[in-house]
C-alpha cells in the first residue's frame, strides 16, 4: 500500500510534467470543450507542479504555461491577467511570456485579448531588442 | 484703409486682447506639435493621439464616395454612417471639398482657432453677461483652460487637444447657461442666440445639449413658480422650443440612411471608472457641500440666493442624476465616460460663485475665522496626504466628483490667498506680471503634454508616398504590427482600408462573419497559426488569403512579426517597396 501511496504522485507528477510540454491547441480544445467550469481541485494539480517547476528555474516558460493553464481551465481572464503582471514582476522571461498568453488566449477564441497581449508582445520585443 | 480703419480698431482692449490670444494659442500650437515633428521627424505625422486620428478619419470619409464616415477603416464597412454625427469632423470634410482646400490645411487651423475661438467667447459671456471686468475675464480663462493641460486625468488634460470633441462645444454652451442666467428677452442679439444656440450644441456635441437643456427647464418652471406674472414666453422657453425643434431634426437624421448601430453609444463603462455605489456618494459628497454652503450664506448672512448659486447646485444635482442614471437606471452606459466634458463649464462658475461667497465673507467681519477654517483645512488636507502617501490635491481619482472637489478646493485657496492677502492682490494689478504668468503656464503646459508614441521616427512615410503613387483606390493594407494599432495614419495619409486596427474593429463592427474572420486572420498571422484556423482547415491558404480583401502588407524594421508573416504568406508576397523602416508586399 505505501508503495502504490508514493507511487500515484510520482507517475502524476511525471504525468502533468508531459502536461507542460502537451501542445497548446490540445490544451485549447481541452478548454472549449468543457461546457462547465472545473472545479478547482481538478486544474489544482496543474497549479503546483507550475510553481515547483518556476521554484527550481525561474525562466522556464513550461512552468508558466502551467500555471497559465490553471488560470485558462478557472475560466477567470482577470486572474489570467493579473497571473502574467504577476510573473513578469518576478522575473518571468520577456517578450515570451506575452506571446505564450497571446498564443493561449486566441486558442480559446480570446482574439481580442490576444491582440492585447501582442501588444504587449511587440512593445516589449522592442524595448528588449530593438532600441539597443 | 490699414491706417484708417484697422489699427485704430486695436485701440479697443477687446481687439488688442484677442489679437494677443490669436498669437498666444498659435505659439502654443508650435511648443507642443514643434516637439512632435521632432520626434516623428516629419510634420506629416503629428497627431496626438489615436482617438484624433478616428475623427480627422471621419473627416475625410464623409467626402469619399460612398461617404464611408461610419467606418472609415474597412473596405466592407463603406457607405455607413453613425447614428450621431460627427458634425465638426464632417462640417471640415465637407468644406475641404467644396472650397477645394486641402484637408490637412484644417489641422493647424483647428488646434490654433478652436481653443482661441473657445477663449472668446468665454470672456465675451463673463464680460457682457455675466458683468466681470474684461481683463479679469481674459486672465482667469486663460489661467482655468490652461489649467487642463496640467491635470493628471489624460482625457481632461486633452480637453484643449482632441479633434473635436469637447472643445468644439465648451464656448457655445457656456453661452448657452449666460444666456439662461443672464440672457434679456428684450435684447435682440439675446434672442436671436436663445434660438441658434441650443440647435448647434445639440448637432455638436449631444451631451452638452443634455446638460444645456437640464438648466434651461429647471430655470424657466422655477421663474414661472417664483414669479406667477412674469412672462411664460421668455428666452428659456425659446431656448426649449428650439431645442425641441432641433431635437426632432436630430432623431430624423439618426433614423434614416444606412446607420451604424446605436448600440455605439452603449459601449462597456471601463472598470477605471469605479464603483457605480461610490460614483453616486462622492456625487452626493459634492452636492452636499455646495448646498450646505448656499444654506450657510442664506441663514447666516442673509444673503439672497444668486444665479451662482443657482447654477451650482443645479450642476451637482446634474451630476447625482448622470451617476445614479449611469450606476442603477441604465448601467455601462457611455455618460460616465464622457462626464468629464462637463469639467470646463462647472470650474468656470465654481470660479464665479467661490469668487462671490469669499468676497461676501470678506465684507462681513467674519474673514479671519473664515482664514483660520481653511488653513486648517489645508494642513489638515496636506498631512492626510503625508500620512497615506497619496496627493490629494492633485491625485486623478476615479471619480468625477471628487476631482471636481479637488478644483474646488484650489480655486478656494487661490481666490482666497488673492482676496486676503494685499501684496498678492496688488500683484494681480501688474500688467507685465499677468502677461508673464499667462505665456508661462501656457507654454509649460503645452510642453509637459506628453508626445504620441507612435509618432517616433514613424516608419511608414515612405510607403505610404508608393502607395499614393501606385495603389488602386480603396485597396486594402495589412500593418504586421500592434505598435500602430491606433495610430498607423494608412487612410488619413492615403485613402487606402486597413485589413484590421482596433478602432475599425470597434465595438459595433464585430459582428458580421467578416469582421469576425478578419481578427482570427490577422491573429493567427501573427501568432504564426495561420495554417490551423479553426473550423477553416479544408480552406486553402489562398482562400483564406482572400477571403477579405487583401492587397498589401506592411511590416515596420525591425519587427518582432517579420519572420512569421514572411514564413507563411510565402509564395504570395510580391516586393514593391523598402526602404530603412519599412517593408511593403503586394499580395498576390
Amino acid at each position: 500500500m505505501k508503495f502504490f501511496r508514493q507511487a500515484i504522485p510520482t507517475v502524476l507528477f511525471f504525468l502533468l510534467l508531459n502536461a507542460a510540454a502537451f501542445s497548446s491547441e490540445d490544451i485549447g480544445k481541452a478548454i472549449r470543450q468543457e461546457n462547465e467550469t472545473p472545479d478547482e481541485k481538478d486544474v489544482e494539480p496543474y497549479l503546483i507542479l507550475g510553481k515547483k517547476i518556476i521554484a527550481q528555474d525561474p525562466q522556464s516558460i513550461e512552468g508558466y504555461k502551467l500555471i497559465l493553464i490553471h488560470a485558462l481551465f478557472t475560466k477567470n481572464m482577470n486572474a489570467f491577467l493579473n497571473t502574467i503582471d504577476d510573473f513578469k514582476e518576478q522575473g518571468a522571461p520577456e517578450p515570451e511570456i506575452d506571446y505564450l498568453a497571446a498564443d493561449m488566449l486566441y486558442l480559446v477564441d480570446y482574439f481580442g485579448l490576444a491582440l492585447l497581449k501582442l501588444a504587449d508582445f511587440e512593445k516589449a520585443w522592442r524595448e528588449k531588442y530593438a532600441q539597443k | 484703409m490699414l491706417k484708417n480703419k484697422i489699427l485704430p480698431l486695436f485701440k479697443l482692449q477687446i481687439v488688442s486682447y484677442a489679437f494677443t490670444a490669436l498669437l498666444l494659442f498659435t505659439v502654443c500650437f508650435f511648443v507642443h506639435f514643434g516637439r512632435e515633428a521632432h520626434s516623428s521627424k516629419s510634420w506629416e505625422y503629428v497627431l496626438p493621439g489615436g482617438e484624433d486620428l478616428v475623427y480627422w478619419s471621419y473627416g475625410k470619409g464623409r467626402i469619399m464616395t460612398p461617404r464611408c464616415d461610419g467606418n472609415p477603416f474597412y473596405f466592407e464597412e463603406q457607405g455607413t454612417r453613425h447614428i450621431i454625427p460627427w458634425t465638426t469632423a464632417e462640417t471640415i470634410g465637407l468644406i475641404s471639398k467644396y472650397a477645394k482646400i486641402p484637408f490637412s490645411w484644417f489641422f493647424p487651423a483647428w488646434h490654433i482657432l478652436a481653443p482661441f475661438l473657445t477663449w472668446l467667447l468665454i470672456v465675451l459671456c463673463c464680460w457682457k453677461l455675466w458683468d466681470y471686468p474684461l481683463s479679469a475675464s481674459a486672465a482667469i480663462t486663460y489661467f482655468l483652460l490652461f489649467s487642463t493641460l496640467f491635470h493628471s486625468h489624460q482625457m481632461i488634460q486633452w480637453t484643449l487637444y482632441r479633434f473635436s470633441r469637447p472643445l468644439d462645444g465648451i464656448a457655445l454652451l457656456f453661452l448657452w447657461i449666460s444666456l439662461v442666467f443672464k440672457g434679456n428677452r428684450n435684447n435682440k442679439i439675446h434672442f436671436c442666440a436663445s434660438w441658434l444656440v441650443p440647435p448647434i450644441v445639440l448637432w455638436l456635441h449631444p451631451y452638452y445639449a443634455g446638460f444645456g437643456l437640464w438648466f434651461t427647464v429647471i430655470e424657466y418652471v422655477r421663474g414661472l413658480l417664483k414669479n406667477k406674472n412674469a412672462s411664460k414666453f421668455d428666452l428659456r422657453f425659446w431656448m426649449t422650443v428650439s431645442t425641441f425643434i432641433a431635437g426632432f431634426s436630430f432623431i430624423g437624421y439618426a433614423f434614416s440612411g444606412e446607420n451604424i448601430n446605436p448600440l455605439v453609444l452603449f459601449g462597456p463603462t471601463k472598470p477605471s471608472f469605479g464603483s457605480p455605489f461610490l460614483n453616486l456618494l462622492t456625487s452626493f459628497l459634492w452636492l452636499a457641500v455646495v448646498w450646505g454652503t448656499v444654506l450657510f450664506f442664506k441663514f447666516s448672512f442673509r444673503e439672497k440666493t444668486t444665479p451662482l448659486d443657482f447654477l451650482t447646485v443645479e450642476s451637482a444635482i446634474f451630476l447625482v442624476w448622470v451617476c445614479w442614471i449611469n450606476g442603477f437606471v441604465v448601467p455601462k452606459t457611455e455618460l460616465i465616460v464622457h462626464l468629464h466634458y462637463f469639467l470646463v463649464p462647472m470650474i468656470f462658475s465654481m470660479t464665479g460663485w467661490v469668487y462671490e461667497k469669499v468676497i461676501i465673507f470678506k465684507k462681513s467681519g467674519y474673514f479671519s475665522i473664515f482664514s483660520k477654517a481653511l488653513v486648517f483645512l489645508t494642513i489638515l488636507v496636506l498631512t492626510l496626504s503625508l500620512v497615506i502617501k497619496e496627493n490629494l490635491i492633485f491625485c486623478s481619482p476615479p471619480y468625477f466628483s471628487i476631482k471636481i472637489l479637488q478644483y474646488f478646493f484650489i480655486i478656494l485657496v487661490s481666490v482666497w490667498a488673492v482676496t486676503g492677502f494685499d501684496f498678492l492682490r496688488r500683484l494681480t494689478t501688474k500688467k507685465g506680471l499677468v502677461y508673464g504668468l499667462i505665456i508661462a503656464v501656457a507654454v509649460a503646459g503645452h510642453w509637459i503634454i506628453p508626445l504620441n508614441p507612435q509618432n517616433r521616427d514613424f516608419p511608414f512615410a515612405g510607403a505610404f508616398q508608393w502607395l499614393k503613387k501606385n495603389a488602386q483606390e480603396k485597396e486594402v493594407v495589412l500593418t504586421a504590427s500592434r505598435k500602430y494599432r491606433f495610430c498607423d495614419y494608412l487612410f488619413l495619409k492615403t485613402g487606402l482600408k486597413s485589413y484590421y486596427n482596433d478602432y475599425g474593429s470597434g465595438n459595433v463592427f464585430i459582428e458580421s462573419p467578416q469582421a469576425k474572420f478578419r481578427v482570427v486572420f490577422y491573429t493567427a498571422l501573427l501568432l504564426n497559426r495561420v495554417d490551423k484556423i479553426r473550423h477553416l482547415e479544408a480552406l486553402s491558404l489562398e482562400e483564406k488569403i482572400h477571403l477579405v480583401r487583401l492587397d498589401y502588407v506592411l511590416i515596420p524594421i525591425p519587427s518582432p512579426f517579420y519572420n512569421v508573416v514572411t514564413r507563411q504568406l510565402q509564395g504570395f508576397l510580391k516586393l514593391v517597396y523598402q526602404d530603412k523602416k519599412c517593408f511593403l508586399w503586394k499580395v498576390t
